[in-house]
């Protein structure tokens, strides 16, 4: 009984409740310490895991297109300062080979660069792979195409003309410029990518995307763990996606005729050209190739559309670390690499 | 509840099941003050412009309107509702912008690039990335 075990408050006022309360005194006498050290953990843990989640997002102009950089895991301050670095890297590619990516023989300080012998390595790799679709000397051909208002295709006489100085084996043989006119716009980008991945993984970064136009490097995996979930836009059905890749530290990169394009008599004149006829391809209507490299899967993604996918999925089946879409010419049906088993799903539009 | 009071310590030195859930109830009033139990809540369907200028314009997607943008060679006119976003008009050669069509779904944009207009859709995309 409680009133038997307080013998020393009995016949004093108020003795009682001064008991009770230096027994509760005595009853909690932890509580304090226990709640100021778990005020600390507790807000080092939140701190930490609000750090984790916490993205910081920068997007600029750059390329001739839209660059998005995303990184998570660390306070603004030195997400920024990693941000920035990664555009400086991308504004360097830029300024060596501006956004229009196509070059001259006045060129030839950029041509004897160690970056545009990068770019060509990958291309000559590209080119070999894709049976000689992807050749960063169409740069003749390239321009005679205009996608402004009332566009149409240029005279086939002209590019008759302009073939006559496409060729990478020529080049490669010969080691000579001389008449070569390069477009590096279908790997620079790629190779920005890739400059840009480098510099935040060097930074420690561990969860990160840049969006290049559409050419992601994707890096780790997203703070919950889980891979990066990437919508391939559908090539004829405008705001809709027509499949999802889930995807971990890797790049992306897609050509789409539905990217810049006319339309003349009906028809549709798109800016991935063929390297043989000087005209836009018809084999596929998008290709999205997965990659470690950047800049072969930017380079890739042209060759293997206009490859087209009874040619192309044997050359990525072939080939070690390389998978990819092919979206039919009639814009709907698919074929999928085998790599892509378990990451690859159909979008269900709503 | 009933104090028991009793000159015993070695009842009242222990720890027992309503300290620990009076400890843990006290955690969780913390983490959610703190804002752990708190969620972005982006769900909603927002425009952003933004041009060069480095001017950003936030716009609900259901309410319709034109919105016309000051870029670096002339005025962009975008309109807004219904969910999508769409350019009428810019002052570009080649009309990519225009070409592109409605875009309605978040991480989505389209941009006037030779004038310096941009438009994203923000929201709950379910996804971390749009190729191309």
């Amino acid at each position: 009984m409680p009133g038997q075990e307080l013998p020393h408050a009995i016949g004093r006022p108020g003795g009682f409740e001064k008991e009770v309360a230096s027994q509760v005194m005595r009853r909690y006498r932890y509580l304090p310490p226990v709640l100021v050290i778990c005020a600390i953990l507790g807000l080092t843990i939140v701190r930490s895991l609000k750090t984790r989640n916490q993205q910081y997002t920068d997007s600029r102009i750059v390329l001739g297109t839209l660059v998005e950089i995303s990184v998570w895991g660390t306070g603004e301050v030195s997400a920024r300062a990693a941000v920035d670095s990664a555009f400086r890297e991308i504004a360097e590619v830029e300024s060596l080979f501006g956004d229009g990516m196509v070059i001259g023989l006045k060129d030839a300080g950029v041509v004897a660069s160690d970056e545009f012998n990068h770019l060509m390595d990958t291309s000559q790799q590209a080119y070999l792979m894709a049976g000689g679709f992807f050749d960063p000397t169409i740069g003749s051909v390239s321009r005679l195409w205009q996608f402004g208002e009332g566009a149409v295709p240029p005279p086939e006489d002209s590019i008759a003309l302009a073939l006559s100085s496409v060729g990478l084996d020529h080049y490669l043989e010969t080691g000579s410029s001389q008449h070569v006119v390069f477009d590096v716009g279908g790997v620079a980008k790629g190779y920005a990518v890739d400059r840009a991945a480098g510099k935040l993984r060097a930074l420690g970064f561990r969860s990160a995307i840049i969006n290049a136009g559409g050419d992601l490097g994707l890096i780790g995996k997203r703070v919950d763990g889980e891979p990066w979930k990437i919508a391939i836009r559908h090539p004829r059905q405008a705001g809709t996606f027509i499949a999802c890749l889930d995807l971990e530290d890797i790049s992306v990169a897609t050509s789409g005729d539905y990217e810049k394009f006319f339309l003349s008599g009906g028809k549709r004149f798109h800016h991935i050209l063929d390297p043989h006829t000087g005209r836009p391809g018809s084999r596929s209507t998008g290709v999205t190739v997965v990659t470690p490299n950047a800049c072969l899967g930017d380079a890739l993604a042209t060759g293997l559309f206009l490859l087209g996918h009874e040619q192309g999925i044997p050359v990525v089946e072939a080939a070690d670390g390389i998978d990819a879409v092919f979206v039919y010419s009639n814009g709907e049906s698919l074929a999928v690499s085998s790599g892509l088993a378990g990451k690859f799903r159909r979008y269900e539009s709503e | 509840m009933v104090w028991q009071a009793s000159s015993g310590g070695t009842n009242l030195n222990r720890i027992t099941a309503g300290d620990v859930t009076l400890i843990a109830l006290l955690l969780l009033l913390g983490f959610y003050l703190l804002g752990f139990g708190s969620s972005d809540g982006n769900r909603g369907r927002t425009a952003v412009i933004r041009n060069m200028k480095g001017e950003v314009l936030t716009l609900d997607l259901t309410a319709e309107r034109r919105v016309v943008v000051d870029g670096q060679t002339g005025t962009t006119e975008i309109m807004i509702g219904d969910g999508c976003v769409r350019f009428l008009s810019s002052p570009c050669p080649h009309k990519l912008c225009v070409k592109r069509g409605r875009i309605l779904r978040a991480g989505e944009w389209i941009a006037c690039l030779p004038n310096g207009v941009v438009v994203k859709i923000l929201g709950d995309a379910g996804y971390d990335g749009i190729t191309p």
